[in-house]
Formats: structure tokens, sequence, C-alpha cells
């Protein structure tokens, strides 16, 4: 059976909306609604799967129902994994479409950052997605990406600058997406210039707190909704452990490459097949060491094909055609549905400006926490 | 049992409900074991990969950590900037803290006579000394200056906001440019150092900055309208830096010094100050090496943060202390 994305509606994403999160949810559910080009009638949607990661970004909890009620469905739930919420959505509905269980999910990823007062206090709630001793220790994510990160740059001879061309690239691109929060040219000097949230990390090396909703509508019947569905060709979830320092190669996001396989497996496909790629470039240097656990790039060469031009925009392997997570935004929850959206738009020749020309197969890659969860799906249009 | 430090990372941006900056590692011992570990914030900027060290579990109100303690690494000197530290108070403070251990910048206008005395009495301790020409009133004079004081001396760890100028006169006399002046200098003038010192002593561990602040700062006095209201905005200045600052290990306290005997406080007419002393419990003008010794315990005390401290010879009390 062939599963596919049939519609999907977006907010702008911003640093600090004046909806509240439910608005947002509003907001999405009607906008897909209205998009779907045949029509969505009474009954056709039987599960919604909402993902967010905490209430402490917007205030809100069991929202399944709330979403459900609007669009006539009478099963739900939401899920969360961490930044991975919004893959792991996409990831429970196409097993469960393929499984008998469900027909056509509607799935609203959705987080509302702005909530906390200051990104000190957004840190602190995000924090609670790592290792419980991580926790104690008082360690938030940027250090633990800071880890990862200096011990890459120690065994692959890796730069503070090097790292900075991911964050130069993904804004460039983030100037063609009217969804982006952040359309800011920024320059190797500039992030050099930010100042070092947890060294050798520096505040242009993160992705942004941010607000945002998007909803997907993923059909068993996808013919029934539109004649150029998004097909989920094969997805994969895997975890790496909690806890980083429980790694043998701190420098590896191994669910990455565990997710991809089964990905992989599941659609003959490879990444050699795909046009464009959406990747959880949450810091810089999670986006290189992306590149390597898809298989772009060897083992310590993510800078390299950066640096080729491989990635650019204009490359053969366009990677975060939508500003990525560091320019368009990082509203948890909605992120994953959010890439797969971006996806949905660039398959079917939707992109604007930011049209990968051509793109016929697109990979997505979400993972949650220092990458201990991990979701790579394959679409193709 | 020795542990390997073998990737870290400093945390400059202090996140709730921890409240502090620290650096953080994986540690692994000989038979392959790893822990993460939080190492104490003094260590920033010397630490390693590969380094050895030491770890301990901690009890905390959040739960047991582990700490990671380096063996082996030289303890630094520590720096000392004071404005307007060629004279006066200013001068005192230095080598009051030079005799404390402290590399030492004295930052003023020019460089003179006296600047080159209190240089030479600094280095008579022992200790490396520099003058750093600057304009505390001018924003990019300041930046210029603290950051000729971390090329020169390595780092930064206190510093003394003692720059002062007066321009006394009664209100319906003082002028504009008189009451600007003195603002300037005085209260803005710190503002400008601390904004310019703040990011190298978050980049050193932490650190300690004293406003040199003064009685009539909390008083007032009778044709000092300029220079009372600079200093009241000093302390105003210190309660907020104290809170701010505080999770990134940086204390900042004021000092409310009486009439001391300085250059300034005797260019003050006579009558004027045997007025003062008739008032004040002991009677007589403060030493310049008093306040010094109150900024050093200020600056030795981690205990202190976010206070005026008067050093008057009981002449506010019974007053507020601000």
């Amino acid at each position: 059976m062939k599963v596919g994305i049939v519609a999907t509606y977006s907010t702008k994403y911003e640093l600090r909306s004046e909806k509240e999160a439910w608005e947002l949810i509003d907001e999405v559910v009607q906008g897909l609604l209205r998009s779907v080009e045949k029509g969505v009638g009474k009954g056709d949607i039987d599960l919604v799967i909402t993902s967010s990661f905490s209430d402490r970004f917007g205030g809100i909890l069991h929202t399944a129902p709330y979403v459900a009620s609007k669009v006539g469905a009478s099963k739900g739930f939401r899920v969360e994994n961490a930044c991975a919420s919004g893959g792991t959505a996409i990831y429970l509905a196409w097993n469960m479409i393929r499984a008998g269980l469900a027909r056509n999910v509607l799935i609203v990823g959705f987080e509302k950052m702005s909530y906390q007062p200051t990104s000190a206090e957004a840190n602190e709630v995000l924090m609670a997605a790592g290792h419980p001793e991580e926790v104690v220790a008082g360690v938030p994510f940027v250090s633990l990406y800071a880890l990862i990160a200096k011990a890459y740059m120690d065994r692959y001879g890796v730069t503070e600058e090097d790292l900075a061309l991911v964050a130069v690239k993904n804004h460039e691109n983030g100037l063609r997406n009217p969804l982006a929060a952040m359309r800011r040219k920024v320059t190797v000097e500039d992030v050099m210039r930010s100042p070092y949230v947890s060294w050798p990390l520096k505040l242009y090396d993160c992705s942004l707190v941010s607000d945002g909703a998007v909803a997907l509508l993923v059909s068993g019947e996808p013919k029934k909704f539109t004649d150029t569905p998004v097909y989920i060709e094969g997805i994969g979830l895997a975890h790496d452990t909690a806890g980083i320092f429980e790694r043998d190669d701190i420098t590896a996001l191994k669910a990455i490459s565990a997710a991809a396989r089964e990905a992989f497996n599941a659609s003959g496909l490879t990444v050699r097949d795909v046009d464009v790629l959406e990747v959880h470039d949450a810091f810089t240097v999670s986006e290189l060491i992306a590149y390597e656990m898809l298989g772009l790039a060897q083992r310590g060469e993510g800078v390299k094909i950066l640096k080729e031009g491989i990635t650019a925009f204009t490359g053969s392997k366009p990677v975060n055609p939508s500003g990525g997570l560091k320019s368009k935004g990082h509203p948890i929850g909605a992120t994953g549905v959010g890439m797969a959206a971006e996806l949905f738009w660039q398959l079917r020749g939707e992109a604007g400006e930011r049209q990968v020309k051509g793109a016929e197969r697109g990979l997505m890659e979400n993972h949650g926490g220092t990458g201990s969860t991990a979701v790579v799906a394959i679409f193709s249009r | 049992m020795f542990w390997k430090l073998i990737t870290y990372t400093e945390l400059y941006t202090p996140v709730p409900p921890y409240k502090s900056t620290y650096a953080i590692g994986v540690a692994e011992d000989e038979k392959g074991n790893r822990v993460i570990v939080r190492i104490d914030r003094k260590y920033f900027g010397r630490l390693r990969t590969g380094i050895l060290g030491e770890v301990s579990e901690e009890w905390t109100v959040f739960g047991k950590i582990r700490k990671f303690t380096p063996v082996g690494l030289e303890e630094p000197v520590k720096v000392a900037l004071v404005t307007g530290g060629a004279r006066g108070i200013g001068a005192a403070i230095a080598l009051e803290l030079a005799r404390a251990g402290y590399s030492i910048a004295i930052a003023d206008l020019s460089y003179d006579q006296e600047a080159e005395k209190t240089l030479n009495s600094l280095r008579s301790t022992g200790t490396n000394a520099i003058f750093v020409a600057m304009d505390v009133s001018n924003r990019e004079s300041v930046e210029r200056g603290v950051k000729e004081v971390v090329d020169k001396l390595g780092r930064l760890n206190v510093l003394v906001n003692n720059a002062g100028i007066t321009r006394d006169s009664y209100l319906q006399r003082m002028n504009p440019e008189d009451w600007e002046a003195v603002i300037k200098v005085n209260l803005t003038g710190a503002f400008h150092c601390s904004k310019a010192s703040v990011p190298y002593m978050i980049r050193s561990g932490g650190g300690v900055i004293v406003n040199i602040s003064s009685i009539v700062g909390i008083l007032g006095n009778i044709g000092q309208a300029n220079y009372a209201a600079s200093k009241a905005g000093l302390i105003g200045l210190t309660y907020t830096l104290a809170k701010e600052l505080a999770p990134y290990g940086i204390r900042v306290v004021a000092v409310a010094p009486g009439f001391v005997k300085t250059r300034m406080a005797l260019a003050v007419p006579k009558s004027i100050l045997r007025d003062y002393i008739r008032r004040s419990p002991i009677a007589r003008l403060i030493e310049p090496e008093e306040v010094a010794k109150l900024v050093r315990h200020i600056v030795e005390n981690e205990a202190l943060n976010g206070i005026v401290i008067p050093i008057d010879l009981g002449l506010g009390i019974g007053s507020p202390k601000a």
C-alpha cells in the first residue's frame, strides 16, 4: 500500500508569535482543510496525532481531542520524542495506516516556545530531554552539542570557522523562505563575532527558539484527496543511548544511520537517489555529522562536501533549502512535521523562490535529544 | 586513580535552575568507563582534551553530581583594573591589591609623574603593573583600554570603578555642562567599564566589580547635586549588576566613603571640611589606605554581593544605607 502526504499547511515560524498555542493549532487545521484539493468529507479523517514537546511551551496538553473535534475524528493521541516528536508522529501514521489501524491521519505539530519568558528558561525546559545524569549535572543542550563539537573538532581537525559555514549556508537559504523566522544573511565573520554560549559553540551556531505549527494529512488512499500526492517511500526510527557519555564514539549520531538504514530498506532507495534533503541542524555541528551518518560524506568529511558546494542550494544534494532549524526556526513539536511539509512543496514544485529544480525524491532527517532518537524518511512525487 | 578528560565545554550562559556558569566534560577512567562531570569555572581557559583529574561525588539539591578536578594545573595570577588608579584612593587600592598578589592595571586620562610614581611603588611589591590610558567617559577608549589590559596581563578578574571628578556648586549656579561632565565620568564611566570588562570576566570564570560610591550618594550634600546624583546612581548600578551578573560568578559591591584625605577632598574649602568633621562621630578624615583595605576585603570575601558598605567614621549613623 502506498502511503502519501496529500496536504499540508504551516504557520510562519516566529521568534515570538502573538498567537496562543491553540490559535496556532486552529490556524493550521483550518489552513490544511482548505488546502485539500479534492476536499475532506465528514469522517474521512479517522486519526489525529499531535506532536509537542512540553506544556511549558504553550500551556496546553491533551491536544488530540481538541484537534479531533475540529475535524470529526474519534481517535487520537499526542507523541513526544523530544525534537524528533514530529518525525515520530509521521512514523506512527505511516505504520498505523500500513497496519490497517487508520486510513487518513491528521498530524499537527506545534510549539510556542516564547511561552517561557527568556531563552534561558526555554533551555531549562529543553534540558529535561537529556539523560537524567546530564540533567542533574546541569548540562543544557547547547553544552551537550558543544561536547560533541569539541570531540569532533579534536578528531577531524574541524575549526569553528568550518562550523560557521553551515550557518552561512542555511541563513542564505532562509532568505528565500517566507516562512522562516530569521531571514537574515550572516557571514562567517558574523558567526565568529557572536558570543560563545557554550564554548566552542556560539550564538549563531544554535537554532532558533521559536513558535510555529504545521499540519500534515497522511493518507492510505492519497488519490482520493489529490492527484499529486507525495509518497512516503520508507521511514525509520531508531534510538541511541540517552546520554552522550554512554557512547563509544561521541562524534557519531548512530541513531541517524540506523533510522536511515530502516528507511532505505523499506524504500529500496539510498541517499544517492534523493534530490533534496531537510536535516536537523539544531546546531551547526549536527548538520555536518548528519551528512556523514546519512552516507552523503565519509566520516570527518562533512565540511569537505559543504565547502565543495554539494549541499548548497545549487549543489547536487541541496540540504535545508528551507533555511533549516538555523534560519527557518525550531518550534520543537512542529519541526519534523515542517520538514515533511517542505519536502511536500519541493517535490510538487511548489516551493517558489527556493524550489530545487527537478526534485523528484527527498529525504528528511529529524532527531531528538543528542540524537538519542532519530527519524529518517524518504519521499517521492 | 585519575580520570582523563576526553571532551569538554565551557558554559557561559547560565541556565535555570542551576543559575551558574561552569565547565562540563566527559571523563574516562582506565577501564574505559565514562561519566559526565561538572568542572569549576575557575578552570575556564585552562582545560585541554586529555588532561587528568580526580572525580568526586558532590551532593546538590538537584541530586548527586560528579565533579572533575584537574591535577597539576598552574594557578594563574589574577588581574585587577583600577580606574583613576594613578592617584588618591585608586592608587591606594592598586597597591593593596598588588600586595594581595594581583597583577595591576591602573587606568587614567594620561601618563604623568603621579602615574609613574604609583607604577613604581606597585612594581616594588614585585607585581606586574601597567598603565593604560583611558577616558572612562568614552566607550571606544574604554573598550580599547580593557582589551589592552587583557592582552598584556592575560585576563581580568577585578574591576574597581574608582575614576571620579567633582564640579561643585549650588543648583542655581550649576551649569548643565558641569552636571553632565560629572555624570559622564562618575556614572557612565562605570557603566562603560563594567560593560567592557564583563565578557572577559565571564571567560575568566567570574570576577568582582567594586564601585567607589560616596556617603554623599546616600546622604546628599549641599553643593554637590551632580556628584551626589552620580554616586547614588552607582548604588543603583551596583544593585542591578549584582543581580544580573551573579550567575556568571561576578560579584558587584559598592563602597561609600566619607571624606578621604585626597587632593579631591582637600580642594574643598577648609571651613566646609571643619564643619564636616564637627558632624562626624570620629573627628578626622579617612585615609585612602583604609578604603583600600575594605576593597581588598570585598574582593576576597566571596559572600559579599549587592551591598553598599559605608566607610564614613560613623557620619551616617541612623541614616538609611541606601
